[in-house]
């Protein structure tokens, strides 16, 4: 008769899985508790995830390994997962056919806390301060934001983007009225104007789930400086993912430099500490913003469950 | 005083991210106590040092360094008071084969208390 090593007790493993070996220690230690030791329950803290883009099951020539991680992970023994600010739902529904019970941590009011001060000064500056979402994929983010922060008793706009595509990697930007009116029937409680000269000589916030090369950022960053003569860029990312000659690209000249406001500098790079960096020591351009509270709360709701 | 059972859970910390696990466990460990006591830390180190004043001094201390105080406080109060309702580290050896197979072990399983975490102390 196997004997229980683990009789009763549940399990809570945190990992940020980020790479390979991460991903090989992780499946190691679910195994090692459920199958060996025989835990009641085991838990993974995944602050990141692995394989959050290749995820379409309509691309038939990629290998859906974020599929392949879910179907691992529960094969293992894995009964239930928390994670932050994922890159998709595709990931969630994955984890959920598999069986997994999924707790997502949106840092939106984490966010929300961390911009006050910033909002509040920008108003003691006289400077006008938005949301910025550079495509309307990015809206439902910033509209979250928004309700976080008009909870704390301040109404923001979210400026957004749209672009038409001209050849190639080429876009313009233009004014779409009907998808606009279309976004602001979806997110009636939030004002949502299509970027134009309102937002010159403001403070744009951006907000993204990670930042990899930067690139993206940086060029949207460089097009709202130039064209719309923008104060200051504020960029906000949870994952500091941050793949090679990131920092040539991001950081070097960046966009998102730090802003004078009411003589206070405001840091204008904010990561979340999901994966291990300190680029705030190193670049001196980068601000970190905590999520140790975020999980810690999600924690305590599964031990007093 | 709430009743969550600690023991039965048992908390390990992958190589990937000890700073933030570390910070993790730390505010774990207020709300574990809150939820104990019906209380946070905070809200007890207030009450037992109403007031912080630099000794000697006429000088005010600014607030980052007045919760500067009150966190060392917390930490001392947590050792000296709360040892049983808090998750802990426990160090584990990093093991590897000459041919870079990975090796690890959960040493002393069977007398896991269920309140500790397991903390590989080198990387991969």
């Amino acid at each position: 008769m196997t004997m229980k090593k683990f009789p009763e007790k549940n399990v809570i493993i945190f990992q940020s899985i980020y790479d390979l070996p991460y991903e090989n220690q992780t499946i190691d230690l679910i195994w090692a508790c459920k199958k060996q030791y025989e835990a009641k329950k085991v838990i993974l803290v995944a602050p990141f995830f692995r394989f959050r883009r290749q995820d379409h099951p309509e691309i038939k020539k990629e290998i859906n390994r974020n599929l392949r991680f879910c179907e691992n992970l529960r094969s293992n023994g894995l009964d239930e997962i928390i994670l932050c600010e994922i890159h998709s739902q595709q990931t969630i529904k994955n984890l959920e056919k598999q069986g997994i019970v999924v707790h997502h941590i949106k840092p939106h009011a984490l966010y929300a806390k961390n911009l006050l001060p910033i909002i509040e000064l920008s108003k003691t500056a006289g400077k006008n301060i938005f949301l910025y979402s550079p495509d309307k994929g990015s809206v439902p983010r910033a509209v979250s934001v928004a309700r976080e922060i008009k909870k704390l008793g301040h109404e923001i706009s979210v400026s957004v983007t749209f672009k038409n595509r001209i050849n190639g990697s080429q876009t313009e930007i233009t004014e779409n009225q009907i998808e606009l009116k279309e976004i602001q029937a979806v997110y009636p409680d939030v004002k949502i104007f299509a970027t134009d000269k309102r937002i010159e000589d403001s403070i744009l916030i951006a907000i993204e789930d990670e930042l990899a090369t930067g690139g993206t950022a940086k060029t949207n960053g460089i097009m709202l400086r130039n064209e719309f003569r923008v104060y200051g860029l504020i960029f906000i990312a949870a994952h500091p993912v941050c793949t090679w000659g990131w920092k040539s690209k991001f950081i070097d000249e960046t966009p998102f430099r730090p802003i004078l406001l009411a003589n206070k500098t405001i840091i204008g790079i904010k990561f979340g500490n999901t994966i291990l960096r300190h680029y705030e020591k190193r670049t001196k351009k980068v601000e970190n913003i905590n999520f140790g509270s975020l999980f810690a709360e999600e924690t305590l709701k599964l031990i007093i469950q | 005083m709430s009743n969550v059972d600690i023991s039965k859970w048992i908390f390990i910390s992958g190589t990937s991210n000890h700073d933030f696990d570390e910070t993790v466990r730390k505010q774990l460990n207020q709300l574990l106590i809150g939820e104990f006591l019906g209380k946070s830390p905070q809200e007890i180190i207030n009450e037992r040092f109403p007031k912080i004043i630099k000794s000697g001094s006429e000088e005010h201390l600014t607030p980052k360094t007045i919760q500067k105080i009150k966190d060392a406080l917390m930490g001392q109060l947590i050792e000296a008071e709360h040892q049983n309702h808090i998750v802990k580290w426990n160090h584990l050896d990093m093991r590897r084969f000459p041919d870079g197979e990975p090796a690890f072990m959960i040493y002393d399983y069977e007398k896991i208390p269920g309140k500790k975490c397991y903390n590989f102390s080198k990387h991969l």
